[in-house]
């Protein structure tokens, strides 16, 4: 018996100090102090009585303001939109949240029209998720049900999952990271200055757009986009989420944030992909809130409301918070067109900057040109921003292009991570008049 | 299904628990429905080559011993002439030959047809182009049932084991099955044989007993640092210079000692892993390696390297050939020749070079795999011809053998040749090998070894591995390291185990980059 309890507790000890060394290698080696959905999440689990529910995709993270709702509506409202998120993570996502919070009344599911053709989930976007839930089992349940067996060690542990077994940090590294923990920012979840509360973030403002946007042609996100391309899985997700919030007695809206006029040419589907959603809509009894439907008198769309092709700029925040305040009143009023050629009637002249990118070593290959419906002849004058001293982007440097055609220009910029600011001018070849300005750095998209 | 994988440690959580469930003298049966479950699992339909070879030569051998006894009692009848039982014996003995030929003809044959159909099917991808024009078509691709290699020299074995009456047959042929199926040493050995891992199989209770659990963990635990940080590792480096052309010779010669750390610390790992499984099971397999670059001698070398292949070779082909008649013929004109060194080089020849060209052909069927038989064969025969005037040289140049820094210089001898017979073995063609030499010998500087995919930090955990080892290889002079390790105060205990715990962690190389890398010796 003394030996059994011997080796009882020696066991005990053993794994007890595993879990510290464990927890203290995390610590000091996994850098989330950047990590939004850290402070999104605990946040979410801080909020109380939270009444209405807004859950998507990274379109949501930039343009739900949950503060404005909750004051102007007099509900509750949290935005629970996590990057990457697809219906399969969503629904284990919300499935945790309606456990944590019994006052949830309403449930707004936004989907992004990409991560529909999805059968297995980002991994990344997933572990955004499942870091920081809290409890074991919703985490094991979504990481087990969607992944194989190989994931499991990276899904489990985000140490493993930081660490590049051949690329070890170094202990400045360590340092640096040991230091960032000790901020109050960090340990309280109070986010950085782009934190707006309630799950919105403002990264879109520093950063964003002064112009029109240019947009990465190159992106393989709506390349070869097509209906056959929806698959099934992420569909079963949606209807699952209807029974969820049947079974817990939650009214549910499906949900599409805006895009722009080029996202929605690129995509070319749009009315397709967004009515097999519809259906399952219908289906289930679940009403669908398509800003891109939304009548002009409700909700108008410029260009420049983009901080890329189908991310709104904070700045819109006001405008989509006023026409939800009214949505969430009255759901039933006459908010939306019924086709998409009745918001944006066909225009036999849109056009927008887009740019190709290959990168080699410390150099970029960038091609400009300008992107609609038929090829465009361009003049292409392009600039590196700076910053002066009242915070306005400058002129610092005109590039000469490498080589020159009728519809495009190539460029040989230095790799700087994506940090410069360019402006980008088209202008036509004949007149010199300006048909479009942009300003990017080229990592859009 | 890779033993490093998150699958088969769900795999064996499942068979522990099968085990658990039968009662002790029944759990060889939940051994044999995992072994059968692991096998579909990984070969699927190729199981039925697995039960072929276990069904004849689990008959073949019951048949062996029927004749033998049937022999017996013939001869023990009374009033038999002389000439008869003579006759008796001789027919006695020819059935047992033809029952084992055709059971050794069956079994060797499917190996050997395995092993070529790589080249029958290239000739019938090139004929089948010269009839259509040059469209051949998708290659064609013949699957090799999982660890045909050892699960056939084990059967073998135990065949010729009851034929040469070493021991009865197993009667019962579910229990003959689980030894050759037996899944912890199915994908890479070791070769068991029967009297030893069915002995242990045929243990009266197999118990969880909690001395083989800790052990059996500490030695998986083991087996993965070596292949997951170590071998793993070293095979960045190798797959990213070793093929390559016009490196600086530095890059070459590090390469190759890395190719060397890497088969040794992978196939070594691997065994240190099913051990361990076994060990939990309650079963003990046979040990494959001993420390072979602690071997004062190549012969040596290969008695502590891969040892169940090289005991096989040697009770299986090696003895048979040097007491087969036109061996025994050749030694007898051996002893009329004068020179002391002919008569033994005549005496060992044929048996060395058979055997050894069997060992490289057992390994592959490339011309690389000949050349390498044909190089450990003339190193040995070599060894042997010579051991008396190395060791009167030495004596004569007042050479100390017994010092530390003779072992040095023997143990860095057996890593040069060792890395000798990798580099003649490998694939890589003649013209890219030469190249290499020539590299090695002319063009030499070049020492940004850090650029192929390993930094200076990874090269101090590749040596810190093999210092490791180096130190467990000493240890394991006097005593079992699991025994002399578990001997030690909880406190060391706990901490090697954990930086053994965390090194394999977050330094293996494995996950969402990295796919765990199949064992080497899979392949044969």
């Amino acid at each position: 018996m003394k030996t059994y309890i011997s080796r009882i507790i020696r066991v005990a000890l053993f794994l007890l100090g595993l879990a510290v060394i464990y927890c203290a290698l995390d610590y000091l080696l996994v850098n989330d102090t950047n990590a939004r959905s850290r402070v999104t999440i605990h946040d979410f689990y801080e909020t109380e009585d939270i009444e209405t529910l807004f859950i998507g995709t990274s379109h949501g993270i930039v343009s739900i303001d949950a503060v404005a709702l909750t004051e102007r509506t007099g509900q509750s409202t949290y935005n629970l939109s996590t990057n990457g998120q697809c219906p399969q993570t969503t629904y284990y996502l919300l499935k945790e949240a309606l456990r944590t919070h019994k006052s949830i009344k309403r449930v707004i599911c936004e989907f992004s029209l990409t991560k529909l053709t999805v059968e297995i989930p980002h991994q990344p976007s997933t572990f955004l998720i499942t870091d920081y839930t809290t409890t074991l089992l919703p985490r094991a349940e979504m990481i087990l049900n969607q992944f194989d067996s190989s994931v499991y060690v990276n899904g489990f542990s985000r140490l493993r999952r930081n660490i590049t077994p051949t690329e070890l940090p170094t202990a400045e590294d360590i340092q640096t990271i040991y230091e960032r923990k000790q901020t109050e920012k960090y340990v309280n979840y109070l986010g950085d200055k782009y934190y707006l509360g309630r799950g919105l973030w403002d990264y879109t403002t520093d950063n964003g757009n002064k112009g029109e946007i240019a947009v990465n042609i190159s992106s393989s996100t709506l390349n070869g986009y097509t209906i056959d391309r929806v698959n099934e899985k992420p569909l079963k997700y949606i209807r699952k989420i209807a029974e969820l919030c049947k079974d817990h007695d939650v009214e549910l809206t499906f949900c599409f944030l805006p895009c722009s006029e080029y996202h929605l040419m690129r995509l070319g589907i749009y009315e397709q992909v967004t009515g097999i959603v519809k259906d399952i809509a219908r289906e289930t009894g679940t009403p669908v809130l398509d800003f891109n439907l939304v009548k002009d008198e409700y909700v108008n769309y410029d260009i420049s409301d983009y901080y890329n092709s189908d991310h709104l700029n904070t700045s819109k925040c006001g405008q989509i918070t006023d026409f939800l305040v009214q949505y969430l009143a009255d759901p039933d009023g006459d908010y939306f067109y019924d086709t998409l050629e009745e918001k944006y009637p066909f225009k036999d002249y849109v056009m927008f900057a887009g740019y190709t990118r290959e990168i080699e070593e410390d150099e970029m290959n960038i091609t400009v040109s300008a992107v609609s419906y038929v090829d465009i002849p361009v003049n292409v004058k392009l600039c590196s921003l700076k910053k002066d001293e009242e915070g306005e982007y400058v002129v610092k440097k005109e590039y000469e292009p490498e080589e020159t055609d009728r519809y495009s220009a190539s460029y040989v910029l230095p790799y700087d991570k994506y940090k410069t600011y360019y402006s980008v001018d088209l202008c036509d070849p004949n007149t010199g008049e300006l048909l479009y300005h942009a300003h990017t750095r080229f990592n859009m998209e | 299904m890779v033993i490093t994988s998150i699958r088969f440690l769900e795999f064996c959580l499942c068979s522990v628990a099968l085990f658990l469930i039968f009662p002790p003298k029944h759990r060889w049966m939940s051994l044999l429905i995992s072994s059968i479950r692991f096998y579909l699992i990984s070969s699927g339909k190729l199981v039925c080559f697995i039960l072929l070879t276990s069904v004849t030569s689990w008959y073949a051998a019951r048949m062996l011993e029927q004749i033998a006894e049937k022999g017996k009692e013939a001869l023990n009848a009374p009033d038999i002439p002389k000439e008869e039982k003579k006759e008796l014996r001789r027919q006695t003995a020819k059935k047992r030959k033809t029952v084992v030929n055709a059971a050794l003809v069956v079994n060797i044959g499917l190996l050997i047809l395995f092993k070529v159909s790589k080249y029958f099917t290239a000739a019938f991808t090139y004929l089948r182009g010269l009839f259509t024009g040059g469209r051949t078509g998708d290659a064609i691709r013949v699957v090799v049932p999982l660890g045909i290699s050892y699960y056939t020299f084990s059967t073998v074995g135990y065949l010729l084991d009851v034929y040469w009456k070493r021991y009865s047959c197993e009667d019962n042929f579910l229990r003959y099955l689980t030894f050759a199926i037996y899944y912890p040493h199915i994908i890479q050995g070791p070769i068991s044989r029967y009297n030893l891992l069915g002995a242990e199989l045929k243990k009266p209770e197999l118990r969880l007993k909690w001395n083989n659990v800790i052990v059996g963990l500490e030695s998986i635990l083991l087996g993965m640092f070596k292949k997951l940080v170590i071998a793993d590792r070293a095979a960045i480096f190798v797959a990213a210079t070793l093929k390559r052309h016009k490196l600086g010779g530095w890059i070459y010669l590090v390469a190759m000692i890395l190719d060397a750390i890497q088969i040794y610390t992978d196939f070594s790992g691997y065994m240190d892993i099913v051990s361990g499984i076994s060990k939990i099971f309650d079963v003990e397999l046979e040990q494959n390696f001993n420390h072979p670059f602690l071997s004062k001698s190549v012969p040596e070398f290969w008695r502590r390297w891969h040892m169940s292949l090289g005991s096989w070779f040697r009770d299986y082909v090696y003895y048979p050939i040097t007491l087969s008649r036109p061996v025994k013929k050749l030694n007898q004109r051996a002893l009329k020749v004068e020179s002391v060194h002919l008569k033994k080089l005549l005496s060992i020849v044929v048996p060395v070079y058979v055997t050894w060209l069997l060992t490289g052909l057992w390994h592959g069927t490339g011309i690389g795999y000949v050349a390498w038989g044909i190089y450990y064969g003339t190193i040995i025969c070599f060894s042997t011809l010579f051991s008396e005037d190395i060791r009167k040289m030495q004596q004569k140049l007042g050479i100390r053998t017994e010092v530390f820094s003779y072992r040095v210089f023997q143990t860095l001898k057996i890593f040069c040749i060792f890395i000798g017979g990798r580099f003649l073995g490998t694939s890589m063609g003649m013209k890219h090998k030469i190249e290499i030499i020539k590299r090695i010998l002319f063009k030499f500087m070049d020492f940004s070894i850090f650029t192929y995919g390993l930094d200076r930090a990874n090269f101090l955990i590749i040596l810190f591995g093999v210092l490791l080892l180096i130190r467990i290889a000493v240890i394991e002079t006097k005593e079992n390291i699991f025994d002399w390790f578990n001997r030690q105060n909880y406190l060391f205990c706990a901490v090697v185990l954990y930086v053994l715990i965390f090194s394999v962690f977050l330094l293996g190389i494995y996950g969402e980059a990295y796919s765990t890398a199949g064992f080497m010796y899979r392949q044969y």
